[in-house]
């Protein structure tokens, strides 16, 4: 973030590292975005049933509000150039969840239109199988996110761009 | 009314129309050459005993040992008298008399871009003869028996900034 750097590397440092990134874990904001099935089992994650605006989740309308892109569903080549532009919209640090089996790997769908994993066009960070995912699986894969967003550090971060 | 009788009409009023017919599982087929497919389906939609005023849908078929491998299947649908009856018309890949069945009916728009986007058969006549569920710029037509299974774009060569744009002229 560019505070380090004059911090050095001492305590007060690796104690911003910890308020930082229990910050962000806490309020991991994801993109409303849905592409198949997955996105419905995404839905029921949201509402009272699973609830989980208790973890800090709240779907933004906007990629660049969002830190978050739950991939839903299997991505054919016709869809990948609008999920690679959301990705590249979202201000950093950024995370994806690749959700589901077409989502991680292709899944079922090894044919000619769909994208054999989104890994393939953008990083991914946690990959939830199913077919799809029950709510509680999206859930741990949440947990499992804030869980590496928790050893996360600041260093070496690009701090952000001023347009002047 | 039931798709035999209907047939029958069809068989007494054009039967030069007609190469052959079958009846399969109930339904009527009537397997007809290209040249007269609109007059075919004019009669179907116009005639009063007939009124097939719905054509429900419209697919293609790949026989590739075949020379005329594109088998058209037309699905046209009776509301009022609640019958049904399959038009079968063949033609070869780079046909381009096969023709469009858009003036008569408007749903045959996107059914025939898909028979376009999947076997690569252009319809004559068609107002908007493009792809319609594949990206513009995609190479070959999937459905096509000898297209490889599992032939895919490379990722990184997929155009981000324009996604699926080309010149449509230059596709003509």
């Amino acid at each position: 973030m560019g505070i380090e750097e004059h911090l050095g590397d001492n305590i007060l440092s690796t104690s911003l590292d910890k308020i930082v990134s229990w910050g962000r874990k806490w309020s991991i904001w994801p993109a409303t975005f849905g592409l198949a099935c997955c996105a419905i089992e995404m839905m029921t994650v949201a509402s009272s049933r699973y609830d989980y605006d208790r973890l800090g989740l709240i779907f933004r309308s906007t990629p660049r509000q969002a830190d978050l892109l739950i991939v839903s569903g299997r991505v054919s080549y016709k869809m990948a150039p609008m999920v690679k532009r959301i990705y590249d919209q979202m201000p950093n640090p950024k995370w994806v969840i690749a959700m589901g089996d077409c989502a991680s790997s292709g899944g079922l769908f090894n044919v000619y239109s769909i994208v054999q994993g989104v890994d393939r066009i953008i990083p991914v960070d946690v990959y939830v199988p199913g077919c799809p995912p029950r709510p509680e699986a999206l859930l741990y894969g949440i947990v499992k996110l804030q869980e590496k967003i928790e050893k996360g550090t600041i260093k070496h971060e690009q701090p952000p761009v001023v347009l002047k | 009314m039931d798709s035999l009788s209907a047939l029958k009409i069809i068989k007494e009023a054009v039967p030069h129309f007609i190469l052959s017919d079958e009846i399969s599982h109930g339904e009527a087929i009537i397997i007809a050459k290209r040249e007269h497919l609109l007059e075919i389906a004019g009669f179907l939609k116009n005639d009063e005993r007939l009124s097939f005023n719905l054509l429900c849908d419209l697919f293609g078929v790949d026989y590739p040992k075949k020379a005329e491998r594109i088998e058209v299947i037309y699905n046209f649908y009776s509301v009022t008298n609640n019958c049904r009856i399959f038009v079968k018309v063949r033609s070869k890949m780079d046909e381009t008399g096969h023709p469009s069945l858009t003036p008569l009916y408007n749903a045959a728009n996107w059914f025939e871009r898909e028979v376009y986007d999947m076997f690569g058969l252009k319809f004559q006549g068609h107002p908007d003869m493009k792809r319609i569920l594949n990206p513009d710029d995609w190479d070959g037509h999937p459905l096509l028996k000898d297209y490889p299974l599992r032939k895919r774009p490379t990722p990184d060569k997929l155009n981000y900034d324009t996604p699926g744009y080309v010149e449509l002229d230059k596709l003509k």
